[in-house]
């Protein structure tokens, strides 16, 4: 109650109050994230701004990044709705100050964007209403605001927010401020343009990429050849006479090339010949890695779920039904290689980035210059896609090396293969599961998840530097000790109920660089518990969608997905000839998700995605564009990444280089995706990832529906099908 | 270094540079046109597509020294005066782009071919389009986008 106590007092306040700035209210987006919950506000510094012009322009900057997922959007809509503004005034723009958990985890609005955002809508409207009710000297329960405008309809009058934006910054600033009632809402709920579109389209819009500073100098990194692998000896002189090129030198990262233009450091590059130490890394190799993982499939395993009695209802059935499912690694492949600007000078610095987590990357700069964090200006920029990637800082750690070593602004540039050889991948993992059926429904239900934790690789490598010491010491002693793990999201948290049930992990370690992915533990999970139940249900004869409506509460929010997704797609109806489905629901990030995919499969083996509907719960809606579009969104990266894709490791080597190799979803390809969008009041899910987690099982589940075969390895292939 | 002379959005501008470098860096670097994006550097994902006498050309892998005097080179900056060509008002019109980076790329890979093409049917923008990689995943709308933004350029020939 402390907490919150303080919450309310420090968390919104009045910026300035010069006459002609109009109404500035800064208020403190924290985050909160289901590792660390909420964060604590020890001294208030506002990171958002809501500023009301005297011209009526309303300007809005907003602490999430965006990285296409709308948050430029989404989030000006929740303060637009509560402070009954007109929309058409807004303007949107990017703040940089951040905290410990940045954009990721789809928590925009489900975090603490929903009550946030519109509570400081609702204080500025207030506010508003307030200096207008003095100015006319009437009570302002009488004033009504309605499209950024006041009324006060006994005299008739009415003035514009601009008009009384000085006067209301002279109010103090409420502690709180009453909500809408939902039902009241005319901007929440509806589908609303993007406000970037414009920029995205007349190739304006600000990436870090494009930043230019005059002075300005390029620089790539030639990292290790092999994971863990240290610097032992390079043709730096030769480099360094290269055309174009200022210097090279070694950093911690590896060596680092500069010069005048991104082609000059490019062409030296290619001269560049390192010598690099091999370290003899943990399970490097794809091979290795998966041997280590079957073995450890057969072996004792943690109990983090269990329910009735598993074990013994295991030794008594005499129709135990088994299965083994492989998920690879995964890369992120956003369009936008890593890169960053970089301007350290004596005591200040100054990082232009996309990233997921820009206070960590502040810390981080922090640590290698020794420069106060107070002097390190973070400008976030647009992301070309993130997917969980860019919550990893790494390649602004190597902008920041350059530009303390050449006292230079320098923007650092990754190429394609770079961003494909030296990123964080999903890991790769093994699910056994074992379960029977009895009357007809589950009677049994095992999962054992094997698979290293992302987050325990990277808490205290790439996120320590945001922790205090003893935190540091707790997180990594968690997962050490295994009280803390992640591999169990969407195994244990399975929404079936099921009389008899166990799950188990087995993390284990590498020194393969992993990391979050769009849905991480999810879309692992969600490929076994689908593709199983489905296995099950062809065992029992029993309709897949039937047999996981016995499992639920026909009340409930999942048996409502489940039912309209099987009703409005055609589940059992009769399809185009040739044509075969596959259904898939998975929960995940507090939203619930069906999916039912329609396949065919060529004379050359190759599955074809003619259509996925798509039926979402993600409660409240905020802007229903928006879901449409990180619904296909999510599954056209699904699709690519169960059908396409897969990352592979050779000694200590990503083998897959370049949009050839690692092959990705293109419009020719691209299924028909028809989304639906329940709506309800229920508290509002996340939407960024719950679309992806369904797309692999709905897919595996129409290729057995097709061709007889369970393929339990991702991606499908055309060598799979063969006969 | 060499001198180039080079016509860029109808201006000429001149470089002075390695004969190898790409167009796609010349106008990044040099002339500080930054709407055409890095995404490859080998010709796969269509990023840094623009016209070459109106038609689409990858820039990675275009090499200054390899343009004809002549040459007239149209990038997203010069599609249009206000961002009002067909195919970027379509892009807006159905909420196309989402973390954008990928969509310059699209629009010119999109106008060169309507340029050819006005009345295409969904096979042919699929060819037409297949060059074009988008992680987020915006082909659907990119679809709608094109076939809207035809019906425009045929009402006005």
């Amino acid at each position: 109650m402390k907490n919150k106590k303080t919450f309310s007092r420090r968390d919104f306040l009045k910026v300035g109050s010069t006459v002609g700035s109009g109404l500035v209210i800064g208020f403190h987006f924290p985050f909160g994230n289901k590792l660390f919950g909420a964060e604590k506000q020890n001294s208030f510094k506002p990171n958002a701004f809501i500023q009301v012009l005297p011209n009526d322009k309303i300007l809005i900057s907003i602490i999430k990044a965006e990285m296409g997922q709308g948050v430029w959007t989404s989030l000006p809509m929740l303060i637009a709705e509560e402070m009954e503004a007109d929309w058409s005034k807004i303007e949107v723009s990017q703040s940089s100050e951040s905290s410990f958990f940045g954009t990721g985890g789809s928590s925009s609005i489900s975090g603490y964007g929903w009550k946030k955002m519109r509570q400081a809508g609702a204080i500025a409207k207030e506010m508003l209403v307030e200096a207008a009710s003095m100015k006319w000297k009437v009570s302002p329960v009488e004033c009504e605001a309605r499209s950024s405008v006041i009324y006060h309809k006994r005299s008739g009058k009415k003035i514009s927010f601009g008009a009384i934006s000085d006067s209301a910054a002279k109010l103090k600033v409420p502690k709180k401020a009453k909500l809408k009632d939902t039902k009241d809402f005319s901007i929440i709920g509806k589908d609303m343009l993007r406000t970037d579109s414009m920029a995205k389209v007349n190739g304006t819009a600000p990436y870090s990429m494009d930043k230019h500073i005059d002075g300005m100098v390029y620089a790539m990194y030639e990292r290790p050849s092999s994971f863990g692998a240290t610097y032992v000896s390079a043709n730096l002189d030769k480099v360094k006479k290269q055309p174009g090129i200022l210097d090279a030198f070694v950093t911690p990262r590896g060596v680092a090339v500069v010069g005048k233009n991104t082609w000059s450091v490019m062409q030296a590059r290619d001269q560049l010949k390192v010598k690099w130490k091999k370290k003899n890394p943990l399970n490097n190799d794809s091979n290795t890695y998966n041997e280590h993982m079957e073995k450890l499939i057969l072996g004792k395993a943690d109990s983090v779920r269990k329910e009735g009695n598993p074990n013994k209802v295991e030794k008594e059935t005499n129709n135990l039904f088994e299965a083994t499912y492989f998920l690879p690694f995964q890369a992120h492949a956003a369009m936008e290689p890593c890169n960053c600007v970089v301007d350290v000078r004596d005591n200040s610095c100054e990082i232009w980035a996309g990233t997921q987590n820009a206070k960590n990357a502040v810390d981080r700069a922090s640590e290698i210059t020794g420069i106060d964090k107070k002097n390190i200006k973070m400008h976030v920029t647009f992301l070309g896609g993130g997917f969980g990637r860019k919550a990893f800082n790494d390649f602004i750690d190597e902008g920041v090396y350059v530009s303390h070593k050449m006292k230079k602004p320098v923007k650092l540039i990754w190429t394609r293969e770079d961003d494909t050889r030296h990123g964080f991948n999903r890991p790769s993992s093994v699910h056994h599961l074992a379960g029977n059926i009895r009357d007809k429904k589950v009677n049994l239900w095992k999962h054992k998840i094997v698979s290293p934790d992302a987050a325990a690789q990277q808490m205290v490598y790439q996120y320590g530097a945001s922790l205090p010491g003893l935190a540091k010491g707790i997180m990594s002693l968690g997962f050490v000790k295994r009280k803390i793990s992640f591999i169990a999201e969407g195994a244990k948290t399975i929404k079936y109920d099921f009389p008899n049930m166990l799950i188990e992990t087995k993390p284990f370690e590498t020194d393969i660089p992993l990391g979050f992915w769009r849905a991480v533990y999810d879309s692992q999970n969600s490929f076994a518990n689908e593709c199983f139940i489905d296995e099950l249900a062809f065992h029992g004869k029993i309709d897949p969608v039937k047999l996981r409506l016995k499992h639920l509460d026909p009340s409930s929010r999942t048996s409502n997905v489940i039912k309209t997704a099987a009703k409005d797609f055609g589940w059992g109806q009769k399809l185009e000839d040739n044509h075969f489905q596959g259904f898939a629901y998975h929960h995940s990030f507090g939203t619930h998700v069906a999916e039912v995919a329609e396949i065919s499969i060529s004379n050359s083996n190759k599955v074809k995605v003619h259509k996925v509907g798509c039926v979402v719960d993600c409660g409240q809606t905020v802007n229903p564009m928006t879901i449409r579009a990180q619904m296909q969104g999510a599954i056209v990266y699904g699709i690519a990444a169960s059908l396409k894709s897969h990352i592979t490791v050779r000694e200590g080597r990503i083998s897959q280089s370049n949009y050839d190799d690692y092959k990705v979803l293109r419009m020719d390809e691209m299924p028909l995706i028809d989304v639906r969008v329940i709506e309800n009041n229920e508290s509002p899910g996340g939407v960024g990832e719950p679309g992806l987690p369904p797309i692999a099982p709905a897919l595996a589940n129409a290729v057995f529906a097709a061709t007889g075969k369970r393929v339990r390895k991702l991606p499908i292939m055309p060598e799979d099908l063969a006969a | 270094m060499p001198k180039f002379e080079i016509n860029v959005n109808k201006e000429k501008r001149s470089v002075n540079i390695d004969p190898s470098t790409p167009l796609l860096w010349v106008l990044r670097d040099e002339l500080n046109l930054t709407g055409t994006k890095f995404g490859c550097g080998r010709g796969l994902c269509g990023s840094c597509t623009i016209h070459v006498n109106g038609v689409e050309r990858r820039s990675c892998q275009t090499p200054i020294d390899s343009l004809e005097e002549d040459d007239q080179i149209t990038t997203i900056e010069g599609l249009s005066d206000s961002g009002d060509h067909p195919v970027q008002k379509a892009w807006v019109t159905h909420d196309v782009p989402q973390c954008g980076y990928c969509q310059s790329g699209q629009i010119m890979t999109a106008s060169a071919f309507l340029e050819r093409n006005n009345n295409p049917d969904d096979s042919d923008i699929d060819s037409a389009m297949k060059m074009n990689i988008c992680r987020c995943g915006t082909y659907q709308r990119i679809k709608k986008a094109i076939h809207t933004a035809s019906k425009e350029i045929r009402n006005e020939k």
